[in-house]
């Protein structure tokens, strides 16, 4: 995957120095909204139902933070970004602990469209290929307190995968003095590539050898049925929650431009 | 400086953004490596303090000063990184790991550890047909790069502890 990621970025910075570019960085807050956590979610909730309190919720708003460069030449803009974003939802039992779910994000996006840099202001409208990883870290809270990740608990673990999706962005912004801009975009992560991605897997490597405890290797998409069959072949090995975490995001930020006296 | 000059400088800054860039990418996939690099190394078991829990409540509390010390390898070989040990009071977590045995002889197979993110650290044994007997998985409450401090919990229900463990180690 890394050496994937290099040679997109290489190509995208391929692109001649000559033209009109900027770097920008932000902050960014957003949903990350997944069909299959949802199933889990309900699976859950409902299995869990008598020993709640208060049933587990949904992510977001998440926040994060975002930068990148993008070039435009002739009215085309292409360009790089990479953003985070991170979020936490939780289900609290009836005798105060808790079962915690961090969910972070990291995308790369490399795009183009069309759009305008100029040392006073800027637009673009994009489309891109998102690459990177979605991850939840699941962990207990105990009545006391105490948070553990430990192998007491077979739901306790760091759960990740390769996220693919696309990505559509509309950005502004205007000069604050020579060359620094504020800017503002909004991104919708969407139609996570079917089958290039995967779901959602601790690799920790004594999960899958323990005969005893019967850890999921990643979140049951129905908790109902896994607890019935735990431990069984009959449950499927790819329903588990998968990588397709995505949503609206938006982002502010600063963006400094770079006019085309460059190399002229 | 010549307007020449001045151009060439700023492609160079271009380029040095680029490789900034890259390099922030890779960096964030080495995290790993990273955590097994500060787990490793030669580390004083300073303190085993055991709580014991009824109901929910600590029932007793028994504790146990330089209890031995670790030797975490850096193998580089996740999960197959080797340890060693040597103990005047063995942790009743690992207990079960060790199969009771003061040390572990050759012959008795191997103990390997591994980080699983920055959050658990294992502990497992293989004996000597590469089989792998037993594990335990530590939460790892804190990492500093001369302390660490592991937590081991037995629950007593689904909410409630029956016995909670805590090592705190120094790096000798």
């Amino acid at each position: 995957m890394n050496r994937i990621l290099v040679i997109i970025i290489l190509l995208t910075f391929s692109f001649p120095a000559f033209s009109q570019f900027g770097v920008f960085g932000g902050v960014r807050t957003g949903w990350a909204t997944s069909k299959t956590f949802n199933r889990f979610k309900q699976t859950f909730n409902s299995y869990l139902t008598d020993v709640t309190e208060k049933p587990l919720g949904s992510f977001g708003p998440s926040i994060g933070y975002g930068f990148g460069t993008d070039y435009e030449v002739g009215g085309l803009l292409v360009g790089f970004r990479a953003n985070t974003i991170a979020s936490t939802a939780r289900i609290k039992y009836t005798d105060n602990a808790k079962r915690h779910f961090d969910f972070d994000q990291f995308l790369t996006v490399t795009y183009f469209g069309i759009g305008n840099n100029s040392e006073s202001s800027f637009y673009g409208l994009t489309f891109g290929l998102a690459a990177g990883n979605d991850k939840i870290t699941s962990y207990f809270e105990y009545s006391d307190g105490t948070t553990s990740y430990g192998s007491e608990k077979y739901l306790n673990g760091i759960y990740d995968a390769i996220h693919m999706s696309g990505a559509i962005t509309a950005q502004g912004g205007v000069a604050i003095t020579d060359n620094v801009l504020v800017y503002g975009l909004a991104e919708l992560i969407f139609g996570n590539i079917p089958d290039a991605f995967g779901c959602l897997y601790d690799d920790h490597h004594h999960r899958s050898l323990d005969p005893f405890t019967e850890y999921p290797t990643g979140l049951p998409l129905d908790y109902e049925e896994y607890m019935e069959l735990m431990g069984s072949f009959d449950y499927g090995v790819e329903d588990y929650v998968k990588a397709d975490f995505s949503g609206l995001r938006f982002e502010i930020g600063l963006r400094i431009q770079f006019g085309n006296e460059i190399g002229e | 400086m010549t307007d020449k000059t001045g151009k060439h400088i700023k492609k160079y800054k271009f380029f040095i953004l680029c490789i900034a860039v890259i390099a922030f990418l890779i960096s964030g996939c080495e995290k790993d490596n990273k955590y097994r690099h500060q787990m490793s190394g030669v580390w004083n078991i300073e303190s085993i303090s055991m709580e014991y829990y009824t109901d929910g409540n600590p029932d007793s509390t028994a504790s146990v000063s330089d209890a031995g010390v670790w030797l975490l390898t850096d193998n580089a070989l996740d999960p197959y990184n080797i340890m060693e040990y040597e103990h005047t009071c063995t942790p009743p977590s690992l207990n079960y790991v060790l199969g009771g045995l003061p040390a572990l002889q050759p012959s008795d197979g191997e103990l390997d550890w591994y980080p699983a993110g920055e959050e658990r650290l294992t502990i497992w044994a293989i004996d000597p047909n590469g089989i792998t007997e037993s594990f335990v998985i530590y939460t790892v409450q804190k990492l500093r790069k001369n302390t660490m401090e592991l937590i081991f919990i037995i629950p007593e229900s689904t909410s409630h502890i029956a016995y909670k463990e805590v090592l705190v180690l120094k790096r000798i």
